[in-house]
């Protein structure tokens, strides 16, 4: 059984407060100076910490931003780059290609002239041969309306000559 | 029974120095093991309830009378809050509860006491401290006088009155239980004295209203009217600052 004295525990004691006051002196720094620092010193560096970490995060997340948006500029440049590139191909291609067909244009006329000039060359020498052809067969149906065997160089230049005029008649007559 | 202004030494000396130093133990290495604490870890056990009681606390303190006060008033009423609790549930244990010692009540409330008068002092002067007393009218002298001390009165008698009637109920339970023991055994076989056998049966829900629960709302009521009062004195730009 408990028993309680009421009339000593109604009545202030000095020993008793003054007990009380120290106790709760001590009492109040050893929480101030120990447990209230701890918890407060922690508590603090939980909020650093969650600081830094939010701080790294928001500095990842604007580097992340960052090189998104690169990796953008660098696609759009990569894109810009290409389609300069296609449409220097295409113009160098359409150059290539002007070229080819007046390198061949030029060829091809090179070639008719050419062809041109043997046909001219072929006409002329055939024209020579039928001149030589037709003074040949005047002078053979000269000598067997004359009957002479040799004929004078004289006479051959004359026909030679008429046939040359002859020639020419007929082709300024064309 | 005691004389007024004795100086005997009463055992309440005795708890209070044990409660004190098993305090100061308990608070040195709880700091050393929140000390050790992984700030970023879940924190566990006595380390999370201490941290939440501060915090709790600091934040009730910061809400009456601002961060600036809260500084050092803070401690304090986490110091009353874990003394006052510790000494109210000391009956569990089998000591008797220093609170229900009028000494000890009426030194807690006179530093609670003292720290609204200091308040109300830097709040607004010597001069308006003084001229409160014959506010509205010099008349009100008495009055006022009597309401500066009303405080101290109030407070320290409703914390010394509940916690000292919870252990005189217990008490008396305790007597009737171990009456109704004595004539239960002696109806059956007559042996004299006999074992309080129905105390344990009993009184276990009484320790839990009387003494925790109890002590609780005391300890509640006592720092809830601490920060309170200190609030009331505090101005609001100080409150804000």
């Amino acid at each position: 059984m408990i028993e309680i004295d009421v009339i000593g525990q109604l009545l202030p004691n000095p020993i008793t407060m003054l007990t009380q006051l120290c106790s709760t002196l001590v009492l109040f720094l050893v929480i101030k100076k120990f447990l209230w620092k701890s918890i407060t010193g922690m508590l603090d560096r939980r909020a650093e910490k969650m600081q830094e970490e939010l701080t790294a995060s928001e500095q990842a997340r604007q580097q992340a931003q960052q090189d998104r948006e690169n990796a953008r500029q660098e696609l759009k440049e990569a894109v810009t780059r290409s389609q300069t590139m296609i449409e220097k191909a295409t113009v160098e291609a359409k150059s290539v290609r002007e070229e080819i067909v007046r390198k061949a244009k030029t060829e091809a006329d090179d070639q008719i002239i050419r062809a041109r000039g043997q046909i001219e060359l072929e006409r002329s020498q055939m024209q020579s041969e039928i001149h030589r052809e037709m003074v040949e067969v005047a002078m053979s149906a000269a000598e067997k309306l004359i009957g002479e065997k040799s004929i004078e160089a004289g006479d051959r230049q004359a026909v030679d000559q008429f046939v040359k005029e002859v020639s020419a008649y007929g082709q300024s007559g064309r | 029974m005691g004389k007024p202004l004795h100086l005997t030494i009463q055992s309440d000396v005795f708890v209070i120095l044990g409660v004190t130093i098993l305090l100061c133990l308990a608070v040195i290495a709880l700091s050393k093991k929140i000390d050790k604490t992984d700030p970023l870890a879940k924190p566990h056990g006595l380390v999370l309830l201490a941290i939440m009681l501060v915090e709790t606390l600091d934040n009730q303190v910061k809400d009456n009378v601002g961060p600036r006060i809260a500084k050092n008033l803070s401690p304090y009423v986490t110091t009353i809050a874990i003394y006052i609790f510790l000494s109210n549930i000391l009956g569990l244990f089998g000591f008797s509860s220093p609170t229900g010692n009028y000494s000890v009540t009426l030194m807690l409330t006179f530093i609670t006491w003292v720290l609204v008068q200091i308040a109300q002092l830097k709040a607004g002067g010597f001069k308006a401290y003084m001229h409160s007393f014959i506010e509205p009218i010099p008349v009100f002298l008495p009055m006022n006088i009597f309401g500066k001390f009303s405080t101290l009165l109030s407070m320290s008698l409703r914390l010394f009155g509940n916690v000292l009637c919870g252990g005189i109920i217990m008490s008396l339970v305790y007597s009737f239980t171990s009456w109704c023991s004595t004539a239960l055994i002696n109806f059956i076989v007559p042996v004299g004295s006999a074992i309080n056998f129905i105390a344990p049966i009993l009184t276990p829900a009484l320790h839990f209203y009387f003494d925790l629960f109890a002590g609780f709302i005391q300890t509640l009521i006592f720092i809830t009217l601490t920060m309170v009062f200190i609030g009331n004195e505090v101005p609001d730009e100080m409150k804000k600052a």
